[in-house]
């Protein structure tokens, strides 16, 4: 997909277009990160989710907190 | 003014550890600090437990990093958590130090019979004193640190009852 997009149109908005937004499942309110590379522009959606505790032993981490600055021994 | 332990933040950060509930319920709607040397402690401990202990180490800095990405999001603030980092300065760090040589109480056991000092517990001692504000914690050198210096806290539960 490829498209040409005006910066600031004749309403002062830059849009992106609404078959780009439904390809990435984007809508009002997403956030997307903006990454200058050379002459390029890329947004790239961000996705953020509350991060969860997998497999890992809470207790155990929290009680062993200290040793996480002085390495294992 | 509000602060929270590493516990505080780890329970703040992941959405089933089993002091989720209560931090959210307590504390959304409230401003709340963090310490920056706090952050620090959250990654390292993060980067431990998910490489365990260091073996798997793709696998620690991708969930050390998917929190940066919570963090710097403010994804927090859907839950009604407003989130402040407080900046520490050398001075603090100085002054940390000089509180801990006095208290003599900042030691917690490792393996093998050694001993470790922590460090961020007498900065956030340090800063707490300070500014005498409310801290939970369920940290017992910070509550024993807090009952001598006669400094409010509140004890993080498991559930919110």
């Amino acid at each position: 997909m490829e498209y040409v997009i005006k910066i600031y149109d004749n309403d002062g908005r830059t849009k992106l277009p609404r078959a780009a937004l439904r390809a990435l499942k984007l809508g009002k309110g997403s956030k997307l990160r903006v990454i200058i590379e050379k002459d390029k522009i890329v947004l790239v959606p961000i996705r953020v989710k509350w991060p969860k505790l997998e497999n890992v032993d809470e207790d155990e981490a929290l009680a062993s907190k200290h040793l996480a600055w002085y390495g294992e021994i | 003014m509000i602060l929270i332990d590493t516990t505080g933040l780890w329970g703040l950060v992941f959405e089933n550890s089993k002091f989720h509930k209560f931090i959210i319920k307590t504390l959304s709607n409230k401003t709340i600090y963090v310490l920056d040397v706090q952050i620090e402690e959250l990654f390292r401990i993060v980067y431990r437990a998910f490489s365990h202990k260091g073996e798997n180490p793709t696998q620690g800095l991708r969930k050390v990093l998917e929190i940066v990405e919570f963090l710097e999001m403010r994804e927090f603030k859907r839950k009604g958590i407003n989130l402040k980092i407080m900046e520490t300065t050398i001075k603090d760090h100085f002054s940390a130090m000089r509180l801990a040589e006095q208290e003599n109480i900042f030691w917690r056991k490792g393996p093998k019979d050694t001993v470790w000092f922590e460090y961020v517990d007498a900065v956030i001692a340090l800063k707490w004193m300070e500014s005498r504000a409310l801290l939970y914690t369920r940290d017992e050198i910070l509550i024993k640190f807090g009952t001598a210096h006669n400094l409010p806290y509140e004890i993080i539960k498991e559930a919110f009852t």
